[in-house]
C-alpha cells in the first residue's frame, strides 16, 4: 500500500516538474501566439472596412455614365441648357430643331438601359427661333452602377 | 477489561480494516487526484506547445500576410478615412478643378444633419454602412468638357465621393447672336444651329454640385490615410488684414 502511494508521490512531483518546464518552453513562443491574434484582429477590421467601403461605393450617382448615355441620347441639332438631377430623379431642359427631333430624344432615352419613366412635361416651339424648347424628367435606376 | 483470542484477533481486524480504508480515502486517493490533475495540465501543454512551434515556423508567412492585410487595409482607409479631413478635401478639391480648367466659385461645407444636432465634431451620423458623411456644396463654371473632366476626377478619387444632387445650367454668360459668330469666323455651323436660341453659351455652363464624402473614426497602427496633408500657416506677419 505504502509502495503505491509512494509512487503516487513521486509521480505528482515529476509531473509538476514536467509542468514548469513546458510552461518556460511555451513561455518562448509567446510572441508567435500575439502574432496570430493581430493577423486575426487586422484580418476582421480589413473584412469590416472592405464591406463598408463596396456599401459605400454604391451611394451616389455614377454622373459621368449618366452623362455619357445623355450625350448619345441627344439628336443633330439639339442643345441642353439645364440638366439637374437629385436622389435618382433626373430633369432636362433644351432645345430640338423641332418636334420630331425631341420625340427621338424621348425614345433614345427611354432605349437606355440606365433610365427609366422618361416623361415629357413641356414640349413648346418658340416663335422668334422656330426651335423646339424641350422639358423632360426621367428616373435613373439605382440599382445600375458603375 | 479482558478479551478472548478470538476477539483480540476481531479487533484486529477492524483496526487493519479502518486504517487501511482512512489511508485510501485520506492519503492516497488525494494523492492519486493530484497526480491525474498535473497529467491533464502538461498534456493541455504540450498540445500548445506543438501548435505553437507550428506557428513558430510559419511566422514568416504570418508576417507577410499581416503586411498584405496592412496595404489593403491602407487603400480601403484612404477611401474612408477614420477622420473627416475636411482641409483636405478642400485642397483636392481646388486642385482637380484647376487641373480641370473649372472655374471653382464657391465652395460650402456642411455637418450631416445627425452631426450637427449632436453637436462635436466626432460624431458620425449613420450611413448604414457603419460610416458618417460630411456634405458639400460646390459651384463652379466652365465648359461642358471641363466639367465631365471634373467630375471623372471626382469619381476617380482615392476617396469616395458619392454625388448627391447635380445641376447643370447653361447659357449664364450671354453671348453674341450669330452675326458675331459668322463675322468672328469662329464656327459658323455652330452660329447657324444655335439660330435663335444663341444667348446661350456653350462653353459657360454652371454646375452646381453637392457631394458626400465618408468617415468611420475607427483606425489601425501604420496606416496612411491621407498622402497630401494640408500643413498649418507658419507665417510671422503682424497685421493680418494688411494684404
Amino acid at each position: 500500500m505504502l509502495i503505491f502511494y509512494f509512487n503516487q508521490v513521486e509521480r505528482v512531483s515529476l509531473e509538476k516538474r514536467q509542468y514548469h518546464q513546458l510552461q518556460q518552453e511555451l513561455l518562448r513562443y509567446g510572441p508567435s501566439q500575439a502574432a496570430i491574434n493581430l493577423n486575426r484582429d487586422m484580418k476582421k477590421q480589413l473584412d469590416e472596412k472592405s464591406r463598408q467601403v463596396d456599401t459605400l461605393k454604391l451611394q451616389g450617382m455614377p454622373l459621368t455614365i449618366i452623362l455619357d448615355d445623355i450625350e448619345q441620347a441627344m439628336p443633330e441639332g439639339g442643345r441642353l441648357v439645364n440638366l439637374a438631377a437629385a436622389d435618382n430623379k433626373i430633369t432636362l431642359k433644351g432645345y430640338t430643331s423641332n418636334f420630331s427631333s425631341a420625340a427621338r430624344l424621348v425614345v433614345s432615352l427611354q432605349q437606355s438601359p440606365r433610365f427609366q419613366d422618361v416623361a415629357v412635361l413641356n414640349l413648346q416651339r418658340e416663335e422668334e427661333s422656330g426651335k423646339v424648347m424641350f422639358s423632360l424628367e426621367m428616373v435613373w435606376k439605382k440599382g445600375d452602377k458603375i | 477489561m479482558k478479551l478472548s483470542l478470538r476477539e483480540k484477533l476481531m479487533v484486529c481486524l477492524l483496526v487493519w480494516v479502518v486504517g487501511i480504508y482512512l489511508f485510501y480515502n485520506y492519503a492516497y486517493t488525494p494523492v492519486k487526484n493530484q497526480a491525474t490533475d498535473w497529467v491533464q495540465k502538461n498534456d493541455v501543454l504540450r498540445e500548445q506547445l506543438i501548435s505553437a512551434r507550428e506557428i513558430d515556423n510559419n511566422i514568416k508567412g504570418l508576417e507577410n500576410s499581416r503586411q498584405n492585410y496592412q496595404e489593403k487595409y491602407t487603400d480601403l482607409a484612404r477611401q474612408v478615412p477614420s477622420a473627416e479631413y475636411m482641409p483636405e478635401v478642400i485642397d483636392f478639391v481646388e486642385q482637380t478643378a484647376a487641373d480641370s480648367g473649372l472655374d471653382l466659385v464657391l465652395f460650402n461645407y456642411e455637418k450631416d444633419a445627425g452631426t450637427q444636432s449632436s453637436g462635436g465634431s466626432n460624431e458620425k451620423p449613420e450611413t448604414g454602412a457603419g460610416a458618417g458623411s460630411i456634405i458639400f456644396d460646390l459651384t463652379g463654371r466652365g465648359s461642358y468638357y471641363d466639367i465631365v473632366t471634373f467630375l471623372e476626377s471626382l469619381q476617380e478619387a482615392p476617396r469616395i465621393y458619392s454625388v448627391t444632387e447635380v445641376a447643370l445650367l447653361a447659357g449664364q454668360r450671354k453671348i453674341q447672336m450669330p452675326e458675331a459668330v459668322q463675322e468672328g469666323g469662329a464656327s459658323p455651323a455652330a452660329g447657324a444651329e444655335l439660330n435663335g436660341v444663341s444667348a446661350f453659351d456653350p462653353d459657360d455652363i454652371m454646375l452646381s454640385l453637392k457631394f458626400k464624402a465618408y468617415y468611420d473614426g475607427k483606425i489601425i497602427p501604420g496606416v496612411t490615410e491621407v498622402d497630401n496633408r494640408v500643413e498649418p500657416v507658419s507665417s510671422q506677419r503682424d497685421n493680418p488684414f494688411a494684404p
